[in-house]
């Protein structure tokens, strides 16, 4: 008997996937881009847009644009399409979002601390070996965000934690992260202050910096190493 | 026995109609033939044999701590699980087959069912619960039927009228009525009980041939229920023991016998008993249900057969209950959208769980999810005995359930990660926000409950006009800065003990709250600071400070 072809063989693993995908009940994964619609944003990304199913790092200081920009990025998202905001720093301010075109409606904001805490993190998730020290807002935030990123009922989810210095595991925190947003398809979006204490391996990353009121973007070294199925282990 | 109804026909009220002449009793009047059956309802009757038995079992079985089923004692092996009787009153109601193989009957009186069987385990009689169980299965039925009647000691009735809708088009009423027969057995053997069914027209015939049918279901077409019931025991139609007796003495033991029976010697020697008897001895009985009102929230709970150390075993245990909280939430239309799980812990002492649900679902799959994450945080101090789960907070499932592109198995997903969300960080830390008409910018929205129901585009939030001009970061609390200046002009601001040299600013914006409500005078600057980028800073009017607000980031 004849092997199939590679492009037959390829098509039905895809094939395959997608049977196992529906009898597991899990949403479809995305694939592609999303572009800003910001003209200089775009032009610096690789493919003209943010890619799903990785994650992304736009890097600046407080009022560089970098919210703007993922603002936009939920604006420009189908209107089928649900996304979030993990705000550990409690700062995101919807009015402004609503004003830059995002539907609050589709939009899901996690706050963890504005309310007493829950029960201890449990067995299994961001606990465990990696030890994420006794900081519980970051805690709460990396939990929800790797909740989020895998469910696959987002399209797009903003990061926006802050991480204690001196933080060890965080390779580990950011390998989970990044397995989850594959897993799920989703766009993710860490905001990063330009001097963060830790650096994430991203698929993308920009340094965001205003200039006379523009936001310029410059494509920082060190995005693409774990560019969506472009894994680098 | 007969339920408690108001409504006749009743035929063991002893007493009920002392010193009345039979012929005084308007029930004793013969109805036009014909009239009655048109009025009568189909109705489908499901008995649960031995239903004290079951319940026991049930109960235990609900408590293994493995998915395996209890195993069946047998009279012959000793050491094995002692085979259990149900006692009331000192006699015996109903035992297990294997003390019935051992000579135990119902009737029988405590010695001799001890006498008959050394091990014999003898439990009292519960009818409360009892009761409560038909009741938590009738809840369950309200999903498939209009009307559920709930009739002890063992019965429920089902209006079937409308069952001829779930069998396809011409496919006449049998095939309807089996279907509704063979899905309302289903859904009651998911629920832990094995039970007999019978579909007829009439309640009394119904209930009668449920009891006495085989495993299989008993259909009767609906001019048929005289025929069928003919060969059954008069007792089958809940005559008392006096009249069956009696008939005895005529020669008569079935229905049919008693069918047949000339109405005015009945009316003579039996009084209106006899005559009712008689009626729905022929089948008819035009007596409406009396449909069965659930007033509580669903609660199922399970003793552990042994006592569980950690909190993996308890995970079959806590699925079989969310699958039966979720089967009766599901009769009455609701879902639940708080759940709360207690566990009995050894030798006393409890722990309790309450996990949000981000939508009203009985689906129990998406319990458990936030379920096992809450259980697997607990430390558990002791050694847990027994669980309750409870739907705390019900609320009614949205017909239109499906959202983004009909796709269920996103909106699945959907509401397990936000019910995961709200179990762990709490209902407060997971929402969607709404712009509200406020002066205040800090209070310009408000949050609400996260909806996986995209709007349309035209259903969008208006958006309040100003809302262009504010800042995309707001910090939670504002940050007090100085400003410095050279010759009465504003040359740098101290943040956080940092001077930064101002480039440019716009401004003032003055956004003043009504004094009676919201007390407050600000006058706003969009500042361009050094190294920050464009900043969002008010001089406040009470204390004439500058304070940061935020960042056009």
């Amino acid at each position: 008997m004849r092997s199939p072809e590679p492009d037959d063989r390829l098509r039905m693993l895809a094939e395959l996937k997608e049977a196992i995908r529906r009898i597991e009940r899990r949403p479809a994964r995305r694939s592609g881009v999303v572009p800003t619609g910001l003209k200089e944003i775009d032009a610096a990304l690789p493919g003209g847009g943010f890619p799903r199913g990785a994650i992304s790092v736009l890097a600046g200081g407080q009022a560089s644009g970098k919210t703007a920009v993922a603002l936009s990025v939920l604006a420009s998202l189908g209107e089928e399409e649900l996304f979030a905001w993990v705000d550990g720093r409690g700062e995101m301010y919807p009015p402004a979002a609503a004003a830059r075109g995002v539907d609050l409606g589709r939009l899901l904001i996690v706050r963890p601390g504005t309310a007493p805490a829950g029960p201890g993190v449990g067995a299994g998730e961001l606990a465990g070996p990696v030890a994420v020290g006794d900081e519980p807002l970051a805690y709460g935030c990396l939990w929800a965000a790797e909740a989020l990123l895998g469910s696959g009922a987002f399209a797009a989810i903003v990061l926006d934690v802050p991480i204690p210095r001196g933080k060890r595991g965080w390779d580990a925190i950011a390998r989970r992260l990044q397995a989850a947003a594959e897993r799920g398809g989703a766009l993710a979006i860490w905001l990063a202050p330009s001097r963060a204490s830790v650096r994430l391996p991203a698929a993308v990353r920009l340094e965001l910096s205003t200039q006379e009121g523009r936001i310029v973007a410059r494509r920082a070294a060190g995005g693409g190493a774990l560019a969506g199925d472009r894994h680098v282990a | 026995m007969w339920p408690e109804r108001s409504s006749p026909p009743r035929v063991d009220g002893a007493g009920e109609s002392a010193g009345e002449r039979p012929g005084d009793v308007p029930e004793a009047e013969s109805p036009p033939r014909g009239r009655g059956r048109e009025r009568a309802p189909r109705v489908l009757a499901i008995q649960v044999p031995d239903l004290p038995l079951q319940r026991l079992r049930r109960s235990r079985e609900a408590g293994r701590l493995s998915p395996a089923p209890l195993p069946e004692p047998t009279s012959a092996r000793p050491g094995e699980r002692r085979p259990i009787a149900v006692l009331d009153e000192g006699r015996v109601v109903c035992c297990e087959e294997a003390a019935r193989a051992a000579g135990v009957r119902p009737g029988m009186t405590a010695a001799q069912a001890l006498g008959a069987l050394g091990r014999l385990e003898m439990v009292p009689l519960d009818a409360s619960g009892d009761r409560a169980a038909l009741c938590a299965l009738a809840e369950a039925l309200l999903a498939l039927a209009p009307a559920v009647e709930v009739v002890p000691p063992d019965a429920l009735l089902l209006d079937a009228s409308a069952a001829h809708l779930l069998a396809g088009r011409g496919a006449g009423l049998e095939a309807g009525e089996r279907e509704l027969a063979a899905r309302a057995r289903s859904l009651v053997a998911e629920m832990g009980y094995r039970t007999r069914a019978a579909v007829a027209t009439g309640r009394a015939p119904a209930r009668a041939l449920a009891r006495h049918a085989s495993g299989s279901i008993e259909w009767v077409p609906p001019a048929g229920a005289g025929q069928a019931l003919a060969a059954l025991p008069v007792d089958a139609l809940g005559v008392g023991p006096a009249i069956a007796a009696r008939l005895a003495e005529l020669g008569v033991s079935d229905a049919g016998g008693l069918a047949r029976l000339p109405e005015g010697t009945l009316a003579h020697r039996f009084g209106p008993e006899g005559v009712l008897a008689a009626r729905l001895a022929r089948g008819e009985d035009e007596s409406p249900l009396a449909p069965f009102v659930p007033r509580t929230l669903p609660e199922e709970g399970a003793e552990l057969e042994a006592p569980a150390e950690g909190v993996e075993p308890l995970l079959f245990v806590v699925k079989r209950l969310a699958d039966r909280v979720a089967a009766r939430l599901s009769g009455r239309g609701l879902g639940a959208t708080r759940l709360k799980l207690v566990l009995k812990l050894d030798p006393r002492g409890e722990e309790r769980i309450v996990v949000p649900l981000s939508l009203p679902t009985p689906a129990p799959g998406r319990w458990l999810v936030p379920l096992k994450e809450q259980l697997f945080s607990l430390r558990l101090p002791a050694a847990v005995l027994a669980l309750r789960l409870t739907a705390v907070e019900v609320a009614p499932v949205a017909v239109e359930q499906l959202a983004f592109g009909d796709r269920p198995e996103a909106v699945a997903a959907l509401e397990t990660v936000l019910s995961r969300l709200a179990a762990r960080l709490g209902d407060e830390s997971v929402f969607a926000a709404e712009p509200i008409e406020r002066y205040r910018p800090e209070r310009a929205y408000r949050a609400v409950p996260f909806r996986s129901r995209p709007r349309r585009p035209q259903a969008r939030v208006a958006v309040p006009e100003d809302a262009a001009h504010r800042p995309t970061r707001l910090l939670p609390k504002p940050q007090p800065v100085v400003a410095e200046g050279e010759g009465g002009r504003l040359t740098a601001i101290r943040v956080a003990g940092e001077d930064r040299a101002v480039l440019g600013y716009e401004g003032p914006e003055r956004l003043a709250g009504e004094w009676w409500s919201e007390g407050f005078d600000r006058d706003y600057y969009r500042v361009r600071l050094e190294g920050l980028g464009e900043c969002w800073i008010y001089r406040d009017g009470a204390d004439g400070r500058l304070y940061l607000h935020g960042f056009f980031d």
